[in-house]
């Protein structure tokens, strides 16, 4: 008897044990293209309501105060956001192609270089980070997706010149490029710029195949899939780089290397589990035990690289077999964020924005809006319209 | 899943590997019936073990979790199984009264929470029918544990705690395969 009640309560106690720690409910809002399509409208459209009339974007904005933070404006951000705004215009969303052309032009304002290389700075003399240079570029080139027009291809080429300028012999990239000496600034290199060049430098060769700008690209993938985690001091590995899955996939086509595909098995299981892990944030003591909730832009990132992974385990068999579970973390992170997003308010600092602990960042809206556009993209392929990229 | 190797070794350690066979000290008596009526019980369990892992599908589907999410509470569990075998090993049961008893005494050792959800991550992650071969090895190792007269308790103290050390490397390893999972 008495084995039998300890057996029952060891039973008891494991069941509720699991059941509001690592077994808690996966609670993923069903999502469809007609949500989607209008979340991502709404998530754009907080970026444009609140942007200055000079191009500038509301950085952030808080709930407590009602009232924007004194958080600095990041740079970078602003080149994330305008190409996001970009990326939604070459979905066919032909609007927002003015609001992003205001964005570029707050950039163009702050263009440093000279006639071979272009970057982009705060103010003439302070240092240009790769990243606002590459997401730039990025957002140069779905611009000239979206509309053929081809009015800054020399700016795109003085752009990759400086970007290929800041790449080491090891295939890693340099994070400043220096006005004055208009050289790199040596030593510094950034987790997050690195990613972000090399899926400008992969679009550029993308775009123009013959001007051997997938040399400097494959050297760059082959540092990130093998070599930078160990140099940043990353744990856990590999770091979560949303810009290396839009490079994977942009370079897809290219002949990927059986370790760049190991490196993308293992970058898309951080967003899976992350995704897993915060679908069973759902308040009471699963809130809890799933704390704390990453920021929108994090969550955004997760999407964005699920979305990636996804097209490209399409166009990459060796993939193949993860293309189901990608889809659904990306569904199921689109559903929670849907489900997250403030509507209805009639603020336009408000509306159709991701806030996590009251306060939504620009690149809260940015990263979202691109996880956005790659759900709807899965949404309409489940519902039989087929992409032209995998028809 | 990283392969149906790992848990079929998580089913053979969670199946038997914490205190079947070393509390099963009543064998050494003169009277087979509890043995024998252990051994006809084992075989149940062997096939419940079965019958819940091809559940797996609907029950995780009603509990709302996903099969790699699932698989990381079922090597928690078989981890914090193991380390307890191993710190801290079942007292051997040295008597059983009647075959109702020890048909009890062998549900509560096989039918732990252990093996019952490594066979249900098992199925849902790597198919039928490796869930049907992991079930049936680790009900048959158990029945053998059970037919198997015990050895000196040294000696089966021993091997009840490497077994559970056994059980938190397959615990890490099938946690940290599930961790990496999309």
């Amino acid at each position: 008897m008495r084995r039998t009640v300890t057996w029952l309560l060891v039973w008891l106690f494991t069941i509720a044990g699991l059941r509001v720690s690592l077994l808690a409910p996966e609670v993923c809002p069903d999502v469809s293209v007609t949500s989607t399509h209008a979340a991502a409208v709404a998530a754009a459209d907080w970026i444009v309501n609140n942007q200055d009339g000079d191009g500038k974007y509301l950085y952030e904005w808080d709930l407590a105060i009602d009232g924007p933070t004194d958080a600095p404006y990041n740079l970078v951000r602003h080149a994330g956001t305008t190409m996001a705004l970009y990326q939604f215009a070459a979905e066919g969303k032909l609007s927002y192609l003015g609001p992003a052309d205001e964005g570029l032009a707050w950039m163009l304002d702050r263009l440093v270089g000279n006639d071979d290389v272009a970057a982009v700075a705060p103010t003439p003399t302070a240092n240009a980070k790769l990243g606002t240079a590459a997401l730039l570029t990025v957002g140069l080139v779905h611009r000239r997706q979206a509309t053929g027009d081809t009015t800054y291809d020399t700016l795109i080429r003085q752009l990759g010149t400086m970007m290929v300028g800041q790449q080491r012999p090891d295939g890693s990239m340099l994070n400043f490029w220096d006005p004055q000496t208009e050289s790199p600034v040596p030593d510094k290199t950034s987790l997050f710029a690195t990613g972000e060049a090399l899926w400008a430098v992969a679009l550029l060769h993308n775009t123009w195949p013959e001007e051997g700008w997938d040399e400097p690209a494959w050297a760059t993938l082959t540092y990130i899939a093998t070599e930078r985690d160990e140099d940043e001091d990353v744990w856990p590995k590999p770091w979560a780089d949303q810009w290396a899955a839009y490079s994977l996939h942009e370079m897809a086509t290219w002949g990927l290397d059986d370790e760049h595909i190991d490196y993308a098995r293992s970058l898309s299981a951080q967003w899976g589990v992350a995704t897993r892990w915060e679908s069973q944030r759902n308040g009471g003591i699963d809130g809890l035990v799933h704390a704390p909730e990453n920021i929108a832009a994090g969550q955004g990132t997760w999407m964005e690289g699920l979305g990636m992974m996804r097209q490209l385990a399409q166009l990459d068999d060796r993939l193949a077999d993860l293309e189901n579970d990608y889809s659904d973390r990306l569904a199921c992170g689109a559903g929670r964020m849907i489900a997250k997003q403030r509507t209805g308010t009639g603020q336009v600092e408000v509306d159709g924005g991701f806030f996590v602990n009251g306060t939504t960042r620009v690149d809260g809206q940015q990263h979202v809006l691109s996880g956005l556009i790659f759900t709807e993209r899965l949404l309409r392929e489940r519902s039989g319209e087929r992409t032209e990229e995998t028809s | 899943m990283s392969g149906w190797l790992g848990s079929l070794i998580a089913m053979l350690v969670a199946a038997n590997a914490f205190g079947v066979a070393h509390a099963s000290a009543w064998y050494d008596r003169a009277d087979s019936t509890p043995r024998t009526a252990a051994v006809r019980s084992g075989a149940v369990c062997a096939l419940v073990l079965v019958g819940i892992g091809l559940a797996a599908a609907p029950l995780l589907s009603i509990l709302d979790v996903s099969t790699h999410t699932f698989r990381l509470g079922a090597a928690a569990v078989v981890g914090i199984s193991g380390a307890k075998a191993m710190l801290a090993p079942t007292k051997p049961i040295t008597q059983v009264h009647d075959t109702r008893e020890a048909n009890l005494t062998v549900a509560t050792l096989m039918l732990t929470p252990a093996p019952v959800l490594m066979a249900l991550a098992v199925n849902s992650e790597a198919g039928t029918v490796t869930g049907l071969v992991a079930a049936a090895t680790a009900g048959v190792t158990g029945v053998v544990g059970l037919a198997s007269r015990r050895p000196p308790e040294r000696v089966s103290e021993a091997l009840v705690r490497l077994v559970g050390a056994l059980g938190i490397v397959v615990g890490v390893i099938v946690g940290l395969d599930s961790a990496r999972s999309v």
